[in-house]
């Protein structure tokens, strides 16, 4: 939030445009022109050195990454040696580290030279990066808690076509920052400049929703590994005997009660780490747009910018989570192709959205995907196929966990919660496509719906078990690109008639010359006029 | 490799019954597309691919090599024998405690011989019976699937990259599999004579390229 510094605010989009016909002067040229207070006296192309500072960040960065061997090997460390040979081993660690994050340091360099963004680094084997203006989808200029404390930014360059790397320097003046993106990019992006132009949307989230947002996340996948593990350590320094004492004198009864409390707290402590994580994940969640792409900006202690141009987004995926759709309220993710990081792969493009407001901020935001389609649902004699598909496997898990700890009970608890979920799944369920565009509807746990564009379908399946076959039914399987990778989406249990028609009109595109392609028609989003005219 | 013994991939062939694959399979692709399979039989004048590759279905798709039906015996007989480490794995925990019954070693022990004995000989055979691909210039299309009957349809304008592989068992037989890779996945065509797949990735990766000229 404390990024008030603009990269030129007043520079319009066009002077951008222009400067593309004639990059050789632009880089001469614009760099004194817009840093008119101080000239420069360093060439661009001449290599030059992070800040500093970039010492630090490495150091804070690869400890970050090694945080959980450190944490183990720290508890191990206790267990069997003296503790003076574990401060030791983390000194020298430390040591290593810091040696190491002088040598990149003096052996990272960067310029910008004939139209490329040319990174040198490496001590024994030199990597060099040159990443051609051409190939460059967008700067990405962020800022942890190290380069703030310093006014400083990181810069990241997202290359075009997943497969080749982005480069990244971690620590830089803004100066230097607002230049590079002159001189490679040209065109002024980020935040501020779409915030400009009042004409487009802003969407921004409230306190109260970010609360909610965060209350209902229930990660509690990642959230319980995390406990998981703490637990695990724990078990290190406090024995079982000890802990069930514990609870026997603080709760008072049984091993089961013991197990039944550990359990409560378990799930009590992933919540809060799941609240937490949301809370400084999505704080001062801001989406904006301009013609080309959306920006997001977010977090506490480390805010993200992240830019998504619109010919990258391959899907739009709305989860309505099971702690949220009985309040109404839905997640917007974004499925895009290339970049990495954040950039890449599944992005949340709104944390939290009432399901009224929904069609509002498709239309707003991601106009290519507001459109109602018809759909079509699972017939009544999949319903079987749901109740066997989700009742079996939650009879098996609570067999085995009866039969170990002897609770009975949970097989019929289980048996009708399961049932009542394949209930829902059922009628959760639904495909459909109308012209170039198809969506897809299903549930796992929350209830996810898919809206693609034909043209962005990699590739289309459509499969049917041999249970299925007896009854005609099929499942439709859609595979968009996603990150480096791919997404999969997929709806079980339709007529098989149904995945016929799917193939066909998958097909069908495929027949027509590209020119009468519907999806050709639509608007190219490079070609878009300046004004959410949708 | 594939020359060795021709008889038996007749009958395998014939048990399909299947009349004069080879008539057929010349006649099919000249009305589907004509120019890509002229350079295709120039090619297979060349390499001299035998003729029982060309087996097609009443639709014109094609099967794989006959001799996917041993290769992949041993490699789906051997690779499935990992498996026994589950019944193995438990008969050793089942000494152990009396919590684990020992009958269920024996269960999964014959569970997972009897699926060793049918990837040996059976499976391949079914497997290789509902393996059809055909490829043209707008999309790739394939059905396989012994248990899940899967159709995948692959638009050539989103084809990325083809590559063959082979693996030991495959190169035993001669045989490569077509990857199809597109921003999103790969999708592999399997065990298909060495000629057939060389040329089959040729004729993919210039499909693709023209569609990319066309886009």
């Amino acid at each position: 939030m404390t990024e008030h510094e603009n990269p030129s605010p007043s520079t319009p989009k066009p002077s951008g445009r222009s400067n593309t016909e004639r990059p050789g002067e632009s880089t001469a040229g614009s760099a004194p022109q817009n840093t008119s207070t101080e000239t420069r006296e360093i060439p661009l192309h001449e290599p030059r050195r992070q800040h500093p500072v970039a010492m630090l960040t490495f150091v804070f960065r690869t400890l970050r990454e090694l945080i959980v061997p450190i944490i183990v090997i720290f508890f191990l460390g206790q267990g069997g040696g003296s503790p003076l040979f574990t401060w030791w081993g983390i000194s020298l660690m430390l040591f290593v580290l810091f040696v190491t994050g002088v040598v990149n340091w003096l052996r990272f360099t960067w310029r910008v030279e004939k139209d490329e963004l040319r990174i040198e680094q490496g001590l024994l084997v030199r990597r060099k990066r040159y990443v051609p203006r051409d190939r460059i989808q967008a700067i990405d200029i962020s800022s942890g808690p190290v380069q703030r404390m310093f006014g400083l930014v990181r810069l990241n360059v997202l290359t075009a076509g997943g497969t080749s790397p982005e480069a990244q320097i971690s620590a830089l003046s803004r100066r230097d920052a607002r230049t590079i993106q002159e001189a490679l990019q040209v065109e002024a992006r980020g935040p501020e400049v779409a915030g400009e132009d009042a004409s487009w949307p802003v969407y921004r989230i409230s306190r109260k929703r970010l609360l909610l947002a965060a209350s209902t996340a229930g990660s509690f996948g990642v959230a319980l590994s995390i406990v998981g593990t703490v637990m695990a350590q724990i078990n290190q320094v406090i024995t079982e005997e000890q802990m069930i004492r514990f609870v026997e004198n603080w709760v008072g009864g049984t091993t089961t009660d013991f197990w039944i409390t550990f359990i409560v707290l378990a799930v009590l402590a992933a919540w809060l780490l799941s609240l937490f994580g949301t809370l400084l994940r999505f704080s001062g969640f801001t989406l904006t747009r301009n013609g080309r792409e959306l920006y997001i900006r977010r977090g506490l202690f480390e805010k993200k910018q992240i830019t998504i141009p619109y010919h990258r987004i391959q899907a739009v995926r709305v989860v309505e989570g099971i702690l949220r759709q009985p309040f109404g309220f839905a997640m917007v993710y974004v499925e895009n192709a290339g970049f990495g990081d954040e950039g890449g792969k599944t992005t949340v493009v709104f944390p939290l959205l009432r399901k009224k407001e929904l069609q509002r901020f498709l239309e707003d935001m991601l106009p290519e995907y507001d459109v109602v389609l018809p759909g079509v649902r699972p017939p009544g004699r999949a319903f079987l196929r749901y109740q066997i598909r989700t009742v079996v496997p939650a009879l098996v898990a609570a067999s085995a966990l009866a039969w170990f700890l002897a609770w009975y009970w949970l097989i019929p608890v289980m048996f009708g919660a399961a049932g009542l979920m394949a209930w829902i799944r059922y009628r959760d369920a639904a495909a459909g496509f109308e012209g170039g565009r198809g969506f897809l509807r299903f549930r796992r746990l929350a209830r996810t719906t898919v809206l693609f564009h034909r043209r962005r379908v990699q590739s289309l399946s459509v499969l049917a078990n041999w249970f299925q076959r007896r009854k005609e039914l099929c499942s439709i399987s859609v595979t968009v690109a996603s990150g480096r990778g791919g997404a999969d989406f997929r709806v079980d249990h339709l007529e098989a008639e149904d995945g016929q028609e799917w193939l066909r009109w998958y097909g069908a595109a495929q027949q027509v010359a590209s020119p009468a392609d519907p999806a050709g028609q639509w608007p190219d989003w490079h070609a878009v006029p300046s004004a959410p005219a949708e | 490799m594939t020359n060795e013994d021709p008889d038996k991939k007749t009958t395998l062939a014939g048990d399909e019954g299947r009349e004069g694959p080879v008539q057929e399979g010349a006649e099919k692709p000249v009305a589907d597309e004509p120019g890509a399979e002229r350079a295709g039989d120039e090619s297979r004048v060349a390499g001299a691919p035998q003729e029982h590759e060309e087996l097609r279905d009443e639709h014109g798709h094609r099967y794989l090599s006959p001799e996917a039906i041993n290769a992949w015996r041993i490699s789906g007989g051997l690779g499935s024998i990992v498996y026994w480490l589950i019944p193995l794995g438990y008969g050793a925990l089942s000494m152990g405690g009396d919590m684990w019954p020992e009958w269920l070693a024996y269960v999964l022990g014959v569970i997972f011989l009897a699926y060793t004995i049918l990837e040996g000989t059976v499976i391949p055979w079914i497997r290789w019976k509902r393996w059809r691909y055909h490829v043209d210039r707008n999309e790739i299309d394939l059905r396989r699937g012994l248990f899940i009957v899967t159709r995948t349809l692959i638009p050539i304008k989103r084809v990325q990259h083809v590559d063959t592989r082979q693996g030991p068992v495959y190169r035993q037989f001669g045989l490569a599999s077509v990857a199809v890779t597109t921003a999103g996945d790969t999708h592999e065509i399997p065990a298909l004579s060495e000629p057939v797949a060389d040329d089959l990735r040729r004729t993919i990766s210039e499909y693709a390229r023209i569609a990319r000229e066309d886009l």
